[in-house]
């Protein structure tokens, strides 16, 4: 099980501008890690570099402590599997899967064998005399996955492997490819937009935006204690509600005071200022961390009118406009409300995220 | 749908399928004419009144085939044959690694230097034809089936790398990517990947650059005499200071027509649109 590191990898395809910047990321040795960001954070060519399909502009990258910058793609032993399938056109399923292992120099008894291992594995082993245009898409993408497997490599990259697939057999290829990661004890690069897929599969996050790293956490520690605004607004299944404000310290406990309104909460929480400025600061709270109340029940409690309700499973997110502006609440479905009714809530600060002016989190034990 | 419509469909098709009729017979007439007269005798050949039917007789295709020319047509046809196969091959090769580099390289000036291939074609060959002359016959090359495989090969070469550049073009980088993965080097993936997946534009090239190296007329007849001469340069030969022996010179038109016509009629079923379909998604 071979461990990857990026070292200060920097790519830029116009020489202006960086699609990845300075990039810093330990892969451990057997860990599936997952690249998460929003299009063009530079997650693809960062793992275009490591498979040796991107050259490198700046930085090293090295598996299990060889640099591999100047070693071309096809030496490197890598498996990778395309966002678009990229399965071979022109053969069938069976050849398909060959190919890597003709590239080997394998005997063809010893391919044939390998090829019905695989396809059973996958149990696509009714289709290897099929072309990749007579299969579905769920058909072609476990080809994809078969002819990754089959080169036995020990490193796996995929590229967003399920974004073209329907929902159900996204849940179905998830559970397979974690399977496999851990049957292969490989080590897996994994991408994805979709933080579900990457929550369900992954060991760790590594969270990316415009071509920086941002976190590299577990999903629990990205929802509870993002490094900066941007990851508290990118993860988390409903968006995160930012109000903004400015603090002042009393007695053992703090005041944030919303601004252009009238508003005050009260932290009780310790929080470590860092020299910050405390006129310019954001408070996220996630619309889970509110609890909806009959009546005022302590000195957070604040009230709102209801305008929109959208029903989540059994889960409700309300769109209120309260004492904090424009928020939403996620709630439990067991009052039925109605739109311009008014409700009390009372947001928690178990997690308190508080972002400075340049949104960098401030409540960080770290 | 109603019924009328449906009817006025039925006489729309038929109309549809008159003017294919016509079309077809128009195209076909002068095959027609050109086998029936090869079968006729001088007096139907001649006769004021378009003779329909006739008492055919092999006399004009035997005159062609063994005494006309003094030479057999055979030979004329196996060096039409030589120089055709021949620098069809090498234009589609040399044509499909030029194609790939254009296709997949961006250089400095790749764009001017590929506008400058295809301006090659630019010009009538018959503004080179004295210099290539004087060239060929500097190198003592005259006559010979190798003047007129390099000069058909780099006439059709333009032709080849304009046409399987596109064919390159569309094949997704992503499959090329995925044979890099799985171990390949860049000439293993140019021939075990990207020479089948543009099978149809290799046929499509080698059929266009057959016909013209088949047909071609003007360097054949003025750099060769007798032993590497073309079938062309032969059918040019029936005309002289008697007149133009027309039994004799359809038979051999006739004869012309067929390696080509067989050779496309062969490969034409391979012409399959769409080959890279299913790769990607």
């Amino acid at each position: 099980m071979p461990n990857i590191v990026f070292h200060n990898i920097t790519k830029s395809y116009d020489g202006i501008n960086d699609a990845v910047n300075n990039l810093n990321l330990n892969i451990k040795e057997g860990e599936l890690i997952t690249i998460l960001g929003p299009s063009g954070c530079g997650k693809s060519s960062s793992l275009r570099m490591l498979a040796g399909l991107e050259s490198i502009t700046k930085g090293e990258i090295s598996i299990d402590g060889t640099v591999i910058n100047n070693v071309l793609a096809e030496d490197r032993n890598i498996a990778m599997v395309f966002e678009n399938f990229a399965l071979y056109p022109h053969l069938n399923v069976a050849n398909n899967l060959s190919m890597p292992l003709i590239a080997k120099k394998l005997q063809k008894k010893e391919i044939a064998q390998k090829v019905n291992e695989i396809a059973k594995l996958l149990e696509i082993s009714d289709q290897l005399k099929k072309k990749p245009n007579q299969l579905s898409g769920g058909q072609r993408q476990r080809v994809a996955l078969a002819r990754c497997l089959i080169k036995q490599s020990k490193i796996f990259l995929m590229d967003e492997p399920l974004g073209h697939l329907e929902a159900y057999l996204r849940l179905l290829l998830r559970t397979e490819i974690r399977r496999i990661h851990e049957t292969e004890e490989a080590t897996t690069v994994y991408i994805t937009h979709d933080q579900e897929e990457a929550a369900s599969l992954s060991d760790r996050i590594a969270v990316m935006n415009q071509g920086k790293l941002q976190q590299v956490d577990t999903l629990v520690n990205l929802l509870d204690k993002p490094h900066n605004k941007f990851v508290a607004q990118f993860i988390g299944n409903f968006p995160i509600n930012l109000i903004k404000g400015f603090l002042l310290s009393e007695n053992e406990s703090y005041i944030f005071s919303v601004e252009n309104t009238s508003s005050k909460l009260i932290i009780k929480e310790n929080i470590k200022l860092k020299n910050t400025d405390l006129s310019n600061l954001t408070i996220g709270i996630r619309p889970e961390d509110f609890t909806i109340e009959d009546n005022i029940t302590n000195q957070n409690t604040l009230k709102g009118e209801i305008l929109n309700i959208e029903l989540i499973g059994d889960k409700c997110l309300i769109n209120l406009d309260s004492q904090l502006g424009n928020i939403n609440i996620l709630s439990n479905f067991s009052k039925e409300y109605k739109i311009n009714d008014k409700i009390f809530f009372t947001p928690s600060f178990k997690f308190l995220k508080l972002f400075n002016s340049e949104g960098m989190n401030l409540n960080l034990n770290e | 749908m109603s019924l009328v419509s449906i009817k006025k469909n039925i006489f729309k098709d038929y109309l549809l399928v008159l003017l294919a009729l016509v079309f077809v017979g128009f195209c076909l007439f002068p095959i027609y004419i050109m086998i029936t007269t090869s079968f006729k005798s001088e007096k139907d050949i001649f006769a004021w009144e378009h003779v329909w039917f006739f008492k055919p007789t092999i006399q004009s295709v035997y005159n062609a085939f063994f005494i006309f020319g003094g030479k057999s047509v055979a030979s004329f046809i196996l060096n039409s044959l030589i120089t055709t196969f021949t620098s069809t091959l090498l234009a589609v090769l040399f044509g499909a690694m030029a194609a790939y580099g254009f296709s997949r390289y961006k250089f400095k000036g790749s764009k001017h230097i590929a506008f400058y291939i295809l301006s090659t074609r630019f010009a009538p060959p018959v503004a080179f034809i004295i210099p290539i002359y004087l060239m060929v016959n500097f190198f003592n090359l005259l006559d010979t089936h190798f003047t007129l495989i390099i000069i058909y090969t780099s006439m059709n070469l333009s032709l080849s790398i304009w046409i399987l550049r596109g064919y390159f073009n569309e094949i997704p980088i992503e499959i090329e990517e995925a044979a890099y993965i799985d171990g390949y080097t860049r000439v293993e993936i140019f021939w075990k990947v990207c020479i089948p997946l543009i099978k149809p534009g290799l046929i499509t090239t080698a059929i266009l650059c057959s016909i013209f190296s088949w047909n071609e007329f003007l360097f054949a007849v003025i750099l060769t005499q007798r032993d590497a001469s073309t079938i062309p340069v032969y059918l040019a030969s029936f005309q002289d200071s008697m007149g133009l022996a027309w039994g004799e010179f359809m038979a051999v038109g006739a004869m012309a027509v067929m390696p080509i016509l067989i050779f496309t009629i062969i490969l034409q079923k391979h012409l399959v649109r769409g080959l890279t379909f299913g790769a990607i998604r």
